[in-house]
């Protein structure tokens, strides 16, 4: 893990998106949308299927450029920068479905997040002479991410044959490798086994506790939720409905309703 | 014994150049998984191209070289942005893009013809003596064919094995989307794909139309050879392209030996089938897991 002291430690980053609007034809997938995620906290965005979270992910992350709206990191206005440039900007994210490189080993699959930095450029290639000391250092610091996520002995087999939580384990060690100070997660834990699932939510939390990361975290899984969120947005219909702490937001009666289909002081 | 031998030496010969082409379409099909055909148009191209600067032009070979290698990347380019990228913008189907591609491969094959006519054009070589080893007769280009081939292909086989952004190559034609998520520009990494595969084509086309001349219609026969040699080795490893290629060119010329050129066709196509139905993934292609098979 990062100490403190590394020098090259990443400044945190705070993500602001102000009345973002995303339509698909006549289907209006967001509407004026405002949120933030503050340094070091992990921020829920919850609702129900189709509610627009995942394209606000896709709004954030530079995959979909928004029809009105702004979104800015630290302040800094980054609105329809592509997808390579954002996470340029240090910021990482993992998709709702598992993404490996199944024909890459799974310490070469952490290895392609290291690519974008200068120490791939040309020049550093063809200076032959310090190639080996290169490779050894890309190694060290693919084991340090696999050590974090509990796939260290596994450095050397195809990525293909890790088993499904293990392969949603090794696309965060990938994220984390690319040393992000704001983390997109679109349920993280998601067709997981309850084991897996704590292993997980404990990775995360200790992303935000040893490293300070903003994060921010879709997720369908209220316990998760409950266990990892400082602050919710609820969205609904493409716009946010309802937004606060967890008790602001998991006991309001509208969500219970809207969302878990519960009513009254029904337990969730 | 010495027919055997001879057809031996030949096959070998024709594969060494056999597995620049098939890794000119392995490289588009590993990382864009789309059936290349307009790499024949490429190769058609290419030759052309060469015809224009060696013999037209009158340039030096060397510039004849560099002048061909660099009209062919800015062919491979212009398909890229004019064909491909445009169609993975808007997300087709492999089958779309496969057919954008033959009309490519027509469109330039037809232009070709139209700009050089369709007779046979030869590039004057200067190579035609021949050297004879242990009774076994290769001409000068047969032995640069070899040469070069070997060379490049295993050249290109060390920057896969040791270069890291051929990781990310690789990783292309697994995971496009994602490779924008780990900071990487995808449009370059396609249009160096598209260079790569170039390159490798117009090298082979090159070899080739300087020992037995083109016409505008060769493409689909070096394109068929290619990609069968791609399947026939296994689609997700460098080195088995190359293999498929050598193995498919000996065979092809074996079948010679046995039959007439008229069903070499034939042994190919009959091969890639009879290996395809007990190894899909090819003869030296890494079986997956059932969840991964698409």
């Amino acid at each position: 893990m990062q100490s403190n002291s590394d020098p090259r430690i990443i400044q945190p980053v705070e993500l602001r998106v102000e009345n973002v609007a995303k339509s698909f034809g006549s289907f209006v997938a967001l509407q004026n949308v405002n949120l933030t995620c503050k340094v070091g906290q992990v921020t829920a965005l919850v609702g129900p299927n189709g509610a627009g979270k995942t394209t606000l992910f896709h709004v954030i992350g530079g995959n979909l450029a928004p029809d009105s709206g702004r979104v800015f990191l630290n302040g800094m206005d980054v609105t329809g920068l592509p997808p390579y440039k954002i996470a340029r900007r240090h910021v990482g994210r993992l998709f709702q479905d598992v993404r490996v490189f199944p024909a890459l080993s799974v310490a070469e699959n952490i290895e392609v997040a290291f690519l974008h930095r200068s120490d791939y450029s040309l020049a550093t290639t063809l200076a032959w002479w310090r190639a080996e000391a290169r490779e050894k250092d890309r190694r060290e610091r693919a084991m340090k991410w696999l050590e974090f996520v509990g796939l260290a002995d596994k450095a050397d087999e195809p990525a293909g044959e890790l088993s499904y939580g293990q392969q949603k384990l090794l696309a965060l060690a990938r994220i984390v490798a690319l040393r992000p100070a704001l983390l997109l997660l679109d349920e993280p834990t998601a067709a997981l086994s309850p084991a897996m699932t704590k292993k997980m939510v404990d990775l995360i939390r200790s992303l935000v506790a040893e490293q300070k990361l903003t994060i921010a975290l879709i997720e369908h899984n209220m316990g998760v939720v409950r266990d990892l969120a400082d602050y919710i947005y609820f969205l609904h219909e493409g716009t946010v409905h309802t937004h606060g702490t967890q008790k602001e937001v998991l006991e309001n009666p509208a969500v219970r309703e809207l969302y878990m289909g519960l009513s009254g002081g029904m337990a969730i | 014994m010495n027919l055997f031998a001879q057809l031996l030496g030949n096959g070998i010969v024709q594969g060494a150049v056999a597995m620049l082409y098939a890794a000119g379409f392995g490289f588009v099909y590993r990382s864009f998984r789309v059936f290349h055909i307009a790499m024949g148009a490429q190769f058609v191209f290419s030759c052309y191209a060469f015809y224009l600067c060696a013999t037209m032009l009158r340039l030096p070979l060397a510039l004849a070289v560099c002048g061909t290698l660099a009209l062919s990347v800015l062919f491979a380019a212009a398909i890229e942005w004019a064909v491909y990228r445009p169609f993975f913008h808007k997300g087709c189907s492999s089958g779309v893009v496969m057919i954008a591609s033959l009309g490519v491969m027509i469109v330039v094959e037809n232009l070709i013809a139209l700009a050089f006519g369709n007779e046979v054009k030869t590039i004057s070589n200067q190579l035609e003596p021949s050297i004879v080893f242990s009774g076994l007769r290769f001409t000068r280009i047969q032995l640069l064919q070899f040469f070069v081939g070997i060379g490049v292909f295993a050249a290109v086989g060390v920057a896969v094995r040791f270069g890291k952004w051929f990781k990310a190559l690789w990783a292309m034609g697994d995971q496009p989307e994602l490779l924008p998520v780990l900071g990487l520009p995808l449009m370059r990494l396609r249009l160096l794909v598209m260079s790569i595969g170039g390159i490798l084509v117009a090298i082979a086309a090159m070899l080739i139309s300087w020992d037995i001349g083109m016409d505008p219609h060769v493409g689909m026969h070096y394109l068929l050879l290619g990609s069968v040699a791609v399947f026939f080795g296994g689609t997700d490893r460098y080195w088995a392209w190359g293999a498929g290629a050598m193995l498919l060119s000996v065979l092809q010329s074996l079948a010679v030996w046995k039959f007439s050129a008229r069903w070499t066709d034939l042994v190919t196509f009959g091969v890639l089938i009879f290996v395809l139905l007990f190894r899909p993934q090819g003869l030296f292609g890494v079986s997956k897991r059932l969840e991964e098979a698409k």
